[in-house]
């Protein structure tokens, strides 16, 4: 502890680098250049399920100024990944998710490695796209990763099939309690995936030196992880790769494992040159990685008097292609889903499963904030059925100092009561409660408790006396934005009682750096404040010992004064840092260095009490608590919520930098207002619909209050920095319950699926349905859960509130469809009647085969195909299959129809036309342009000028149409001409074709 | 035919020689040739904002202009905010208030407050929402932002 | 490979050079043509700006009390434009509402309707004010009604070479109001729903006259003329406006995407032109 009184912890300091990043100089990793520096381009997988059967890079590396080109093919078969080593350095032999990385190439510029990408040539074997948990858990579903049995894995994971991890945490004797209980609610709850939306785009830069080294600059949460992954990714050892981070635009777990670092570093030894990758914002949206979606089933049972006895839950979580940290992340929800309450009996089980989508990972909360949103709904749903007011049952329930966690971890300092009293109070609690309507909306107020974790995982601290006395602090901590620089600066003054800019805080450097796992679960403050405290305080000890021999008197006689002296207690004799660094550096002793490393040391968990199957983690960390009350008011006629106000409790401890604590408080709810309201990655098929910030919106400041107001509790953590705990992430894990609450309150209607939008609220309140979890048939189009059936045997007690069927995606925003009736069908495959009547037109011309090169445009006709018995339905991945497929169709006597969008075209045409022309063979083409591209349809308008003459010479004829829904009839025009004519092809093209004559005699 | 001409900007009040074609936006002429990479690229879409800079005194998306079209015209991008190494009102609020977070975001938003406060000098709490509601930020919930321009508005 | 880029003074110029170029667009205001080149979306081979032509900027009201707004207007100049009131107020509230600010300062009227994208938010307005659209191209000048010249998803009525010149706003009668209404999942979003009202009262404050346009629901804005006439002489009492709006909807053909279902948009689209209705009614002066 300290000699004097606190003088820089507790202020709300600006941060160090806040003037370099308010003038423009500071400088993130598209901002750094070196000599010679080339540029590359990642290209992404466009299937989500195939095996890889060829590459072609001939073309890609002829163009004028590409130096390299590399594929999985190119690197041994390097294992690599932080839980489960399932993946490698690029894709090899399969890819798993559209997007996925593949290929990649450095050019003198970007412009030019992008071209050259598009232009690599892979042959896929498209395998079954498994898109949901359900599908994934079905039996006799198409496994996403064979191998899985033999992957290393760094913990004891049970797994079977699809399941990269099955998990198990009890708690005494659930199944008997439930007959104690007086009333038990049990539902079902969903969230969404969510993207990370971070504002600096995924982006890294390496060099190597003369003997092999490889020097990495990348936007990242972890200089450690960066250099192990590239080291693991590349067989390097890791004195070969230096790893650092300049200023990083924020990550919020997006960035704490591998981005494109170890393509860059592949790179850079492929050409002997510096090579900078930065993803564009739509890719860093497909390639990189969101938060997973859940489906949650709850049970949770208590007296009549309020008291909680039971609460049971079975977790799915998808992980997407990738399992990344994602059995963590379902080890910790599995671990939070008791909640911050005593409750003595609880199961909590959970399945996390491979799809084929983007992996899920690691996103401020770690997989708290799905199993919060279940059981805090929860919590209120139990509050109704027992007449309770919300808060008085969590005040009855709720963990107070020396109680325990799930887990058995005993919580010597609990400040939950206290933050959920200062929100009741300070929100005006009851007033508000009584809710109310007023021109047109109804409003109320919401609450939640929440509790986290803030530790984890090993790190260490150097500081050292500089020979002037001031001082040099080095860590590995990155700061992403969230001000670990300026609070480890501020712990060291503190502790070393000099002025902040006395501290040299040091930028990360895996040179120089001591080992730290990453700026995550909240830790920096905690981990690494302490043990920047702890080496200062060696660096202390050292300094009394030189002064004592300076000052010829007894180390108990001296104490540090503020300004860098020693002095004796109790007289003006001192000398300062200088003079005691002079000392040690040129008389006696040597430099004076300080240094601190540990594993976090707290209380493991406790077999005895609580029995772990699968679970990866032996030990966490400091336990955090929090309460949040948020008011609403949502509109009647639209069903939309607007968020007015928030009063955000959370016990940090101390709050080392009160104004960067509440920053953090204000921002991750912001954050979870996007979560609870409208952010959702949106599948079609395997393709991501929404990667761009026109899709996915993200809350602006008008979407959110100004009135948000953080109430920093200081129940100060006995091993803490000056009794600090974390806060990075508690401020997002309540919003989403405590906004779903306040809804129920303004409007009476309990909605269970995230994210709240005006859609399932407006729907809900319409029907009047007080339990259903979302509009039947039609809300946005989410794929990844399609509830028809639980896996594991169902144990709802009330089988109305299961929710009913989803329905999986609908065609993306481009595709314009019939007029008429849109109403959409039930079943588990939702077709569009435009669809369905394409599909019954094609039957009704003869046709049995559809052959498509899909993009997006006629999505759902090419899922309409796959689904109707009667037709076989082909998706190729190059226009060079489609003449074999037209072959065999006609040697058969069957009417094949092929399908090309945009990317089809010019190169697609020709040499098809060219085969069925010279083998006298009938075909129909369908060349379709978007109709979204401009002023001009410039596809149609371009392609159909150049090919108009070519099609001419072969006397092709062809047939323009404007409007989608007019390509079935000139499909059945085109058959019979075909049928009937000499002329090998009939061909439909759509879109604007203007002032082209039109050949097809009708 | 077509081919990349050499352009006249006045950046900051210096004027500078670019090469530009009808390709080339005001965001790539800063960040490739100029080296002020003040201006960030967070989406190359007009989106998010991180690019803004004020062209003839307003806020506008630099990804979104054709860099000849600037010609004759008076761009200011942040590092032409501070005089004389002194930082601007509007640059101080924030980094008094504490709205700095990762920064990515930060030269757009300080940009987009420069220009309301130099169009109104009194603005409220509405007004500045409204000036700042083209730029994302991800960190800070946009509270301390508001804060800090009313520090200089007294609004 | 380079992209030319003209920069003509006069609209003859404009005209002239798209006539010459092979592969040559428009560039209005740029935010949606740059960013639709910054995903390489089109790759012209050259861009004709109309930004050094003066005469396509400003808005005049003519002698006969009609309004003109020139092509290269800014968003934000309209938005903030004391010579739009009356049924004009609605142009004013749809610019308000586009996209950010900054996208405002250099968002175009001839730029935004020349891309014809039915969620976007002059379609439906300038629909409602009964706005014409003067075009100049190869052949000469031409005017069409806005309601002719939004045709489908990004599809106009313009041909090659053409471009808008300006847009004239029919004067407003003295008990014109209008009220354009935008409903978006977030600010600054395309509209899911909107629904622009032009509407005047008789003397015995009946209705006179009504425009109600859908937008975002179709491929182009929608109008239901019967549904219309069939408020005329009445008070725009609840049951009355209820029935215009199912009669509208039935006519929309929203799509199915991330703003939203088709369901949604349908259950959307009486209950708000029922909210903008009722505030177009309300509304004074301007």
């Amino acid at each position: 502890m300290n000699d004097a009184s606190s003088n820089v912890v507790g202020t709300s300091m600006p941060r160090l680098e806040a003037r370099a990043k308010l003038t423009g100089r500071a400088e993130y990793t598209d901002d750094l250049s070196r000599t010679g520096m080339l540029h590359g381009a990642v290209l992404g997988s466009p299937r989500a399920h195939a095996r890889i059967l060829s590459y072609n890079v001939d073309a890609a590396r002829a163009v004028p100024g590409v130096k390299a080109v590399i594929t999985g093919a190119d690197y041994p078969d390097l294992p690599m990944g932080c839980m489960i080593k399932d993946e490698r350095l690029l894709a090899k032999d399969k890819v798993r998710y559209v997007g996925q990385p593949v290929a990649a190439v450095a050019a003198r510029d970007a412009e030019t490695a992008r071209r050259a990408a598009r232009l690599i040539d892979i042959e896929y074997e498209t395998l079954p796209e498994v898109m949901t948990i359900d599908a994934a858990m079905a039996d006799g579903a198409t496994l996403i990763h064979e191998g899985l049995g033999d992957y290393i894995k760094i913990f004891e994971a049970e797994f079977a099939g699809n399941v990269l991890s099955h998990q198990l945490l009890t708690e005494g004797d659930v199944e008997a309690a439930w007959s104690d209980c007086d009333h038990i609610v049990e539902k079902v709850y969903e969230t969404q995936q969510q993207a990370h939306a971070y504002m600096e785009p995924c982006a890294a830069l390496a060099e190597v030196d003369d003997t092999g080294k490889v020097t990495i600059w990348s936007s990242h949460q972890s200089i450690s992880r960066v250099q192990a992954n590239v080291a693991e990714a590349l067989g390097l050892s890791m004195a070969k790769v230096r790893a650092m981070t300049p200023r990083v635009g924020g990550a919020f777990g997006g960035k704490m494992e591998a981005t494109v670092q170890p393509i860059v570093a592949a790179l850079a030894l492929k050409t002997g040159k510096p090579v900078k990758v930065v993803l564009s914002r739509e890719d860093d949206f497909q390639m990189i990685r969101s938060r997973h979606g859940t489906r949650i089933r709850m049970k949770t049972g208590a007296k009549s008097d309020g008291t909680i006895l039971a609460r049971e839950a079975e977790l799915f979580y998808d992980a997407g292609a990738y399992a990344d940290d994602s059995a963590g992340v379902l080890g910790f929800g599995l671990l939070m889903a008791r909640g911050p309450y005593n409750i003595p009996n609880v199961r909590c089980e959970g399945h996390c499963v491979y799809t084929n989508k983007l992996r899920a990972a690691g996103f401020r909360g770690f997989g708290n904030p799905q199993v919060t949103f279940a059981g805090e709904s929860q919590m209120d749903e139990l509050a109704d059925a027992l007449g309770m007011d919300p808060i008085e049952l969590r005040l009855k329930n709720a963990m107070r100092n020396g109680d325990k966690q799930f887990g058995g971890h005993t919580v010597d300092v609990c400040g939950l009561v206290d933050c959920l009293e200062k929100v009741r109070d300070q929100s005006d609690w009851a007033t508000r409660r009584k809710a109310g309507k007023s021109n047109g909306t109804a409003s109320g107020i919401g609450v939640a408790c929440l509790s986290h974790v803030c530790g984890l995982l090993s790190t260490g601290a150097i500081v050292r006396l500089a020979e002037d006395g001031s001082l040099v602090v080095s860590t590995g901590a990155v700061d992403n934005g969230q001000g670990s620089d300026t609070a480890l600066a501020q712990i060291c003054a503190e502790a070393l009682q000099v002025d902040v800019s006395q501290v040299n805080f040091v930028a990360p450097d895996s040179d120089t750096s001591p080992y730290n796992w990453g700026t995550g679960a909240s830790r920096i403050t905690y981990m690494v404040g302490r043990a920047v405290s702890d080496a200062a305080s060696e660096v202390r000890e050292k300094i009394l010992n030189a002064a004592s021999m300076m000052l010829e008197a007894d180390k108990a006689d001296l104490e540090l004064a503020p300004g860098g002296k020693v002095q004796v207690k109790g007289t003006d004799i001192s000398v300062g840092f200088f003079d005691v660094s002079m000392f040690s550096l040129f008389g006696v002793g040597g430099p004076i260095i300080g240094q601190s490393t540990f594993l976090y040391d707290g209380e493991p968990f406790d077999p005895k009490r609580t029995a772990m199957m699968g679970f990866p983690f032996g030990n966490l960390g400091v336990y955090l608590f929090g309460a949040q009350a948020v008011e609403v008011e949502v509109d009647e006629v639209t069903g939309k919520t607007d968020v007015k106000r928030a009063w955000l409790a959370h016990d940090v401890g101390k709050a080392i930098n009160p104004g960067a604590v509440e920053g953090q408080i204000q921002g991750g709810f912001v954050q979870g207002v996007g979560y609870a309201l409208y952010e959702e990655l949106v599948w079609d098929g395997g393709q991501l619909v929404n990667p761009s910030f026109m899709d996915y919106k993200i809350p602006g400041a008008h979407d959110v209050p100004y009135e948000i107001h953080p109430i920093i509790v200081e129940n100060p953590e006995p091993t803490g920095p000056y009794g600090a705990r974390g806060i990075g992430e508690p401020g997002f894990v309540g919003v989403a319950p405590a906004i779903a609450n306040a809804v129920r309150n303004a409007t009476g209607i309990r909605l269970r699926s995230l994210p709240l939008s005006p859609e399932k609220v407006l729907t809900a309140m319409l029907n009047d349905d007080g339990g259903s979890a979302r509009s039947v048939g039609a809300a946005a189009v989410s794929e990844y859960a399609t509830v028809t059936a639980l896996p594991t045997a169902a144990r709802a007690s009330d089988k109305e509130d299961l929710p009913a069927d989803r329905s999986p995606a609908v065609p993306a925003s481009s595709e314009p469809q019939a007029a008429g009736s849109n109403r959409p069908t039930g079943g588990p495959v939702k077709i569009s009647p435009f669809a369905r009547v394409f599909v019954e037109g094609l039957k009704d011309a003869g046709v049995s085969i559809v052959a498509a090169l899909p993009e997006s445009l006629l999505a759902s006709i090419y899922r309409a195909c796959e689904a109707d018995d009667d037709i076989r339905y082909i998706p190729v991945t190059n226009e060079a299959e489609l003449p074999g497929i037209a072959a065999g169709a006609y040697l058969a006597g069957k009417k094949a129809v092929m399908i090309m969008e945009n990317s089809g075209l010019r190169q697609a045409m020709e040499p098809i036309a060219r085969f069925a022309y010279c083998h006298a063979m009938p075909m129909v083409m369908v060349m379709c342009y978007r109709g979204d591209l401009g002023e001009e349809n410039w596809w149609g308008h371009n392609h159909a000028q150049t090919m108009a003459p070519l099609l001419d010479a072969m006397r092709i004829p062809w047939r323009a149409v404007r409007k989608i829904e007019d390509i079935m009839p000139s499909i059945k025009k085109a058959i019979k001409h075909a049928d009937s004519s000499q002329w090998p092809v009939a061909l439909v093209m759509s879109g604007e074709c203007v002032e082209l004559p039109n050949y097809g005699k009708d | 035919m077509a081919t990349a001409q050499l352009v006249d900007l006045t950046i900051n009040g210096e004027e500078h020689e670019v090469r530009a074609d009808g390709a080339t936006t005001l965001l790539d002429v800063l960040r490739d040739q100029l080296q002020l990479n003040g201006a960030k690229r967070g989406c190359n879409q007009g989106v998010c904002g991180a690019c803004n800079i004020l062209l003839d005194g307003q806020a506008v998306r630099a990804c979104l202009v054709v860099a000849g079209t600037a010609e004759g015209r008076e761009i200011t991008t942040i590092e032409g905010l501070e005089r004389d190494g002194e930082l601007s009102p509007v640059q101080q609020a924030f980094l008094d208030t504490g709205a700095v977070q990762c920064g990515f975001c930060m030269p757009g938003m300080v940009i987009s407050a420069e220009a309301l406060v130099q169009a109104n000098a009194t603005a409220g709490v509405e007004e500045i929402r409204e000036a700042i509601s083209g730029n994302l930020c991800r960190c800070s919930g946009y509270v301390k932002v508001i804060d800090a321009v009313r520090s200089v508005t007294g609004g | 490979m380079g992209v030319a880029l003209h920069q003509p003074e006069t609209v003859e110029d404009a005209v002239r050079l798209a006539g010459q170029e092979v592969d040559a667009r428009f560039l209005a205001g740029g935010q949606t043509l740059v960013a639709m080149m910054n995903s390489e979306l089109i790759e012209p081979a050259a861009l004709i700006s109309l930004d050094r032509i003066a005469s396509l900027k400003g808005i005049r009201i003519n002698g006969d009390g009609s309004v003109h707004i020139g092509a290269m207007t800014r968003h934000a100049q309209i938005a903030e434009s004391k010579d739009l009131t009356g049924v004009h107020a609605i142009v004013r509230d749809a610019a308000q509402v586009i996209a950010h600010p900054a996208i405002r300062n250099l968002g175009t009227i001839g730029g935004a309707v020349s891309h014809g994208d039915p969620n976007a938010d002059f379609p439906a307005a300038l629909v409602a004010a009964d706005a014409t659209f003067q075009v100049r191209g190869g052949d000469g000048e031409r005017e069409i009604a806005a309601s002719a010249f939004f045709q489908d998803y990004l599809t106009t009525d313009l041909k090659d070479g053409e471009l808008v010149t300006g847009v004239t706003l029919p004067k407003s009668p003295d008990s014109g109001r209008g009220h354009y209404e935008k409903f978006a999942r977030a600010d600054g979003d395309y509209a899911t729903v909107s629904v622009a009202v032009a509407l005047a009262m008789t003397a015995a404050d009946k209705v006179d006259w009504i425009r109600i346009v859908v937008g975002a629901c179709g491929p182009a804005p929608v109008r239901v003329a019967e549904a219309e006439d069939a408020l005329a002489g009445g008070d725009l009492d609840a049951a009355a406006v209820a029935q215009a709006a199912d009669k509208i909807a039935a006519a929309c053909d929203p799509l199915d995407d991330v703003r939203g279902s088709t369901d949604y948009r349908r259950l959307l689209v009486p209950r708000l032109i029922a909210k903008a209705v009722a505030a177009t009614r309300t509304r004074t002066g301007d």
